[in-house]
């Protein structure tokens, strides 16, 4: 019998995310005006769980290669990600971040717009450093994975606000996984993955099987990140509770419960959405909650999670099968069931 | 029950979480392959085409059947809570490999997926005959399962079988179904179907 103690991922998931955050710190220019480098620093400074620089070191440790090749890439994927925050929190007129008053509310938009502009040149420009780490060819191989990537993400994104825009309810299961395997599980797994074992293995390893894995492990994620908005206990999560639900996002369990209403519940949630975020009140967004447990949406979401990362364990032994046993490739492992498990 | 509510169906709940967990890997595992085949531009090594088209054509049949899952769970919660009784048993599953031509070979993935907390027995597989339109079959020996043989399966986990149907160039015409069915658990099976573009009258 095995078992996974998700402590046990996340001490190894604060060691990597407290080296990544240590070589931003001494990237990072200190030359800006302190309207730049206030919002950028408050923002960095809110520790996040690390995963993806976590992954694309793992990957890299776990295909031969050592911190220092991944680390320009690994720096890359956390700045991107926040600049990614900073831009969805305005998007979404999300509240909280990181168990703080997000960057616009902080700062005010202006400036929360141009730090996360910031962010995402910093990220850009940590990639520079793959050039006399890995040599030009596997760094522009680098470079044209994080084109990709942005193009997906920004893709994924538009595709998240337009639905809500057209405040569309026929979506279907593969709606919902194509939108996030563009805006979350590309950068969020996938990438890091295939950029840690290309910088790993001196771009030899084969990245393919990474899609399959890095897709389910991140799907899985990224549902259980759903799910915690709604159903999370405490105040550990760090997020608005029922944000994306005011939000209205379009998430595996509102599209469960767009197909299981009844017509005059559904009636009734499509105006709910149908108003801009300001006029949802907590007591509507209390009662989407009772109708997301009524009908079950919450454990279809639960069984449909585990299904992908059923799939992830049997995508890991493709994904890693070129890769001997070590520390790093157990941790990659380990990190299935924590996606499910974890609780913040 | 003497409370007048319809008795607590467990075994379909287990179908049931069992479906949407196929569910979930299905549309996933289509969601992957349309992905791996964007990226050959950036570098990834070339790869046989049954292995971006199969997963996905399996994957078919479960992703138009998620309407009636969600059915099935809004009767089930209706069940528990003193509504409407239990009917019928989740969907039929398939395996669609599509219309092919005679003398071509059809190709897709099933998966044998353990929804239990625990580790499976031995598991075996086996195909029968594809029966068509009147007079007309595909016979077992066309079919080949790899691996037949899937051995014990891990808790939670799943393992992906290989269907290859190897049309014979004689084949009439129509609709051909047959069973794929597994030694564990007792009854476990799936349909696979497929048409095929032949000489003589449709079906």
């Amino acid at each position: 019998m095995t078992a996974i103690r998700t402590q046990d991922v996340e001490s190894r998931l604060d060691v990597y995310a407290d080296l990544c955050r240590a070589a931003i710190d001494r990237f990072l220019p200190r030359d800006g005006s302190r309207y730049l480098t206030a919002p950028v620093e408050d923002y960095l400074a809110r520790p996040g769980k690390g995963i993806r620089p976590a992954l694309c070191l793992a990957a890299c440790e776990a295909f031969g290669g050592v911190n220092a090749d991944a680390m320009p890439s690994a720096m890359a994927l956390e700045l991107l990600h926040n600049a990614f925050l900073v831009h969805d929190d305005v998007e979404d007129e999300s509240t909280l971040r990181r168990g703080e008053p997000t960057l616009h509310r902080r700062f005010g938009m202006p400036l929360a717009v141009n730090a996360g502009d910031a962010l995402g040149l910093l990220g850009m420009s940590a990639l520079r450093g793959n050039r006399e780490r890995l040599g030009a060819q596997l760094a522009d191989r680098i470079v044209a994975e994080f084109e990709f990537m942005a193009h997906q993400t920004v893709d994924g994104q538009a595709l998240d606000l337009g639905w809500r825009i057209d405040n569309r309810t026929d979506l279907e299961p593969h709606d919902y996984l194509m939108a996030i395997m563009k805006k979350t599980c590309w950068y969020t797994t996938v990438l890091p993955l295939r950029v840690g074992a290309l910088a790993g293995s001196r771009g030899r390893a084969d990245v393919e099987p990474m899609i399959r894995f890095g897709f389910y492990l991140g799907a899985a994620f990224q549902i259980q990140d759903d799910i915690l908005n709604v159903a999370a206990e405490g105040d550990a999560y760090g997020k608005e509770p029922l944000g994306d639900l005011f939000e209205g996002k379009r998430t595996i369990m509102m599209i469960h419960l767009f197909t299981a209403a009844e017509p005059s519940d559904r009636a009734r949630l499509e105006r709910f959405l149908g108003r801009p975020r300001p006029q949802r009140t907590h007591e509507e967004a209390s009662w989407v909650l009772d109708l997301m447990h009524g009908y079950g949406s919450i454990a279809f979401a639960r069984a449909f999670a585990r299904g992908i990362a059923s799939a992830a364990q049997d995508a890991f032994a493709a994904a890693f099968g070129a890769a001997g046993d070590s520390p790093a490739r157990r941790f990659v492992r380990d990190l299935i069931p924590y996606m499910i498990e974890r609780t913040h | 029950m003497d409370d007048g509510r319809p008795a607590f169906d467990a075994e379909r709940l287990r179908r049931l979480v069992g479906d949407v967990q196929r569910l979930g890997l299905a549309t996933a595992s289509s969601v992957a392959e349309r992905f791996a085949g964007m990226v050959r531009g950036l570098g990834d090594a070339p790869r046989g085409r049954a292995a971006q088209g199969d997963a996905a054509s399996g994957a078919a049949a479960l992703v138009d059947g998620w309407r009636s899952i969600v059915a099935g769970m809004v009767e089930l919660a209706g069940s528990i809570a003193g509504g409407e009784g239990a009917t019928d048993g989740p969907a039929v599953e398939y395996l669609d490999l599509g219309t092919v031509e005679p003398g071509t070979v059809a190709v897709g993935t099933l998966y044998v997926h353990n929804t239990t907390g625990g580790g499976s027995g031995e598991i075996q597989l086996r195909c029968g005959d594809l029966m068509g339109p009147p007079g007309a079959a595909i016979s077992a020996g066309a079919v080949t399962l790899t691996p037949d043989s899937v051995g014990s399966v891990a808790g939670e986990g799943s393992l992906h079988v290989s269907v290859t149907v190897a049309i014979p160039p004689e084949t009439a015409r129509g609709a051909y179904r047959g069973l794929v069915v597994m030694s564990e658990p007792p009854g476990g099976s799936i349909v696979v179907r497929l048409s095929v573009n032949g000489q003589g009258d449709p079906e």
